[in-house]
């Protein structure tokens, strides 16, 4: 093991892979920041230009564009109220408010001191976690993957701005349109309403996340006028006291670390899922619960150490047994085979310097686009007081061009629009349009699982109710659905009594 | 309490609606095609139409249990949408919507220079220099980041001979 870790180091040395990683952090750090550009498009875009690189080069520059990503995402989140990948969504929940009340420098610090942080503990749970990979993952089969997925959907509905029944109604609207197009599982083509090839493969995921985070955004603070940030509030707060938040929040982070870790090692589930369940946690844990929402740094730690935390976690499936982790590790496993690799034991076994190799690329990107967003926060948080006036047209053009980009399909175009209006109706009438999404995202796969429990079980329901994994599961659910009702029913009572 | 808000309610039965629609849907496939989202639609058509009574009469005991769960945030800023001004939604849609149809005809680089300009020109009132440099500046950004370096092929519009994909 620390010969090939010697031996990935060395290739670290070499100049022009030292130049693919900072190549790399600075695409991902564009894709991150730009609205519906996320990791998965950076890299898919990213394996062409790999053609003719080295192995060892070209995995390097594969994991720097993976590692930036998500601090790039947070930039926009913080400053916009756009996460610029899904996986960010949960940091517009305090990143947006801190920004509104004119201490964005600060919200950029927590960010990228949380995100590089949270990425070293990632990989370092990662390094420790390999050789015992095998096992971890095979705990999970597919009932306990459709309680995590419920596990998922109940906790962003419960995070989430806005109330709790109208989260699940979302949510559930999510899995509904999730649900739309041919399906893989009983090759029918479901809820297609007379269109036989835009809706086949289902509702486009890139311009149903335009429409409802981006376009939706645009049209909110173009009514509302002035600046995103308010100058009364000033430009207050540092960059250094973002940083000092982390190290103050010492708790918060490396729990939410150990949760993004954990998410991350499930195939699949990913970091939207690892977000919000970290931000959950972290505020029912916190002294003052009632603040999140409303700028709380323990929300932003919350989220983007998970985010960064779970790149380590889900590069474990993906190396260990080419069971891509998140949706950026199954286009990564597309780069291993692009360059002759076999991801799966025989890699750890025959190759463990690549994997290696990787680990430290998202070692560095993660410092060089954390080192970035610190050095420019002071540049990047005057976004925030430019008029909307200027910003509404460039946000809905970059929309447009991002939605028609994907497939090249002009209705992908309408179809963001649509999902702006939708979305704009949702933020008006207090719907969490990041359940709608999250819901999307995890429809299919709670399907699939859901049936694949049944195939396993013969058709009996048990299955999901007596395996340990699903029964602990089910647990932490009902007890994090059952705490703050009670707890506020409990208030209800003592303010009754006052 | 709240008060109930015509627009909600609207929304909320279009929300009803659009699940209802795909519930009856679902009852065309076989059992196990219409499993999960006759369930999913079922629980959620349930919960939207608790969420229209509590909108059409707001119940105290859902009132205690959406504060403790809804930021603070969420609900100063329900208080200035109820302020929002309808006629600059209807012209930011329109915009959209131009802008779309436009691209349709003539294709993204003419659209977008068009719309930029015209959209701070004549909708913002934004003088010419700022016009012309904000809309610069965006087709330079998007002419360098999808045609030069995604080497992507944009919607050329169907006036100079672009081809609508199928619906």
């Amino acid at each position: 093991m620390f010969e090939a870790m010697g031996s990935a180091a060395g290739h670290l040395l070499v100049p022009v892979n030292i130049a693919y990683i900072f190549l790399g952090a600075f695409i991902g750090l564009l894709f991150g920041i730009l609205p519906g550009l996320g990791g998965v498009i950076a890299l898919a875009l990213a394996l062409p230009f790999s053609f003719g690189m080295k192995p060892h080069s070209a995995m390097l520059f594969f994991s720097a564009v993976m590692g930036s990503v998500a601090f790039g995402g947070s930039v926009t989140a913080i400053l916009l109220n756009t996460p610029g990948t899904a996986q960010n969504a949960a940091t517009t929940l305090d990143g947006y408010p801190m920004a509104q009340q004119g201490q964005a420098n600060k919200a950029l610090g927590i960010s990228a001191t949380s995100c590089g942080l949270g990425a070293i503990f990632g990989l370092i749970v990662l390094i420790l976690l390999l050789p015992i990979v095998r096992r971890i993952v095979l705990l999970f089969g597919p009932p306990e993957f459709f309680w995590l997925i419920i596990f998922g959907l109940v906790t962003v509905a419960m995070a989430a701005r806005g109330s709790f029944l109208k989260g699940l109604t979302a949510g559930g609207i999510g899995i509904l349109l999730s649900l739309i197009g041919f399906s893989d599982v009983f090759g029918v083509l479901r809820f297609s309403f007379g269109s036989k090839y835009y809706l086949w493969d289902g509702v486009e995921l890139i311009s149903l996340v335009i429409g409802l985070f981006a376009l939706s955004e645009v049209m909110n603070y173009y009514i509302k006028g002035g600046t995103i940030a308010s100058k009364e509030a000033g430009r207050g707060g540092r960059v250094i006291d973002g940083v000092k938040e982390v190290f103050r929040h010492k708790k918060c982070f490396f729990r939410s670390s150990a949760i993004g870790t954990i998410v991350g090692i499930i195939p699949g589930v990913g970091g939207t899922v690892a977000n919000f369940i970290a931000y959950v946690i972290a505020k029912e844990r916190s002294r003052n619960p009632e603040t999140f929402g409303t700028g709380n740094p323990e929300g932003i730690i919350a989220a983007e150490a998970s985010n960064d935390a779970k790149d380590g976690g889900a590069l474990l499936p993906t190396v260990g047994f080419g069971i891509p982790g998140s949706a950026e590790c199954a286009v990564l496993l597309g780069g291993f085979i692009l360059h002759g690799l076999v991801p799966g034991p025989l890699l750890i076994r025959d190759h463990l310097d690549i994997v290696f190799i990787l680990i430290f690329g998202l070692l560095f990107s993660n410092i060089i686009a954390s080192t970035l967003g610190l050095l420019a926060a002071n540049l990047l948080v005057k976004v925030t007081f430019v008029n909307v006036r200027y910003i509404a047209p460039i946000v809905v053009v970059l929309c447009f061009v991002g939605a028609y980009a994907v497939r090249e399909n002009f209705w992908d175009v309408v179809a963001a629009i649509f999902f702006g209006i939708v979305g704009y109706g949702m933020i008006k009438f207090g719907f969490p349009i990041v359940c709608l999404v999250i819901g999307y995202i995890l429809g299919v796969m709670a399907e699939t699982t859901f049936h694949q429990s049944l195939m396993i079980a013969s058709g009996s329901y048990k299955i999901f109710f007596y395996r340990p994994i699903s029964l602990i599961l089910m647990a932490i659910l009902l007890a994090i659905i059952a705490f703050p009702i009670v707890r506020a029913l409990k208030k209800g009572k003592d303010n009754e009594k006052k | 309490m709240k008060k109930s808000n015509s627009g909600a309610i609207f929304f909320n039965a279009l929300i009803i609606l659009f699940i209802a629609v795909i519930c009856i849907y679902a009852l065309d496939y076989k059992p196990r095609v219409r499993l999960v989202p006759l369930l999913v639609g079922i629980v959620s058509l349930v919960i939207s139409i608790l969420v229209l009574i509590n909108e059409l009469y707001p119940l105290p005991v859902f009132g205690k249990i959406e504060l403790d769960l809804m930021s603070p945030l969420e609900e100063k800023e329900g208080e200035n949408e109820q302020q929002a001004i309808p006629s600059k939604m209807l012209a930011i849609i329109f915009w959209m919507i131009g802008f779309m149809g436009l691209t349709l005809l003539v294709g993204f680089y003419i659209s977008i220079a068009v719309f930029c300009f015209a959209f701070l020109k004549f909708q913002e009132k934004v003088g010419w220099l700022k016009s012309i440099c904000v809309t610069a500046g965006i087709w330079a950004f998007v002419y360098l980041v999808f045609t030069v370096v995604m080497e992507l092929q944009m919607f050329e519009g169907v006036l100079f001979g672009a081809i609508l994909q199928k619906i």
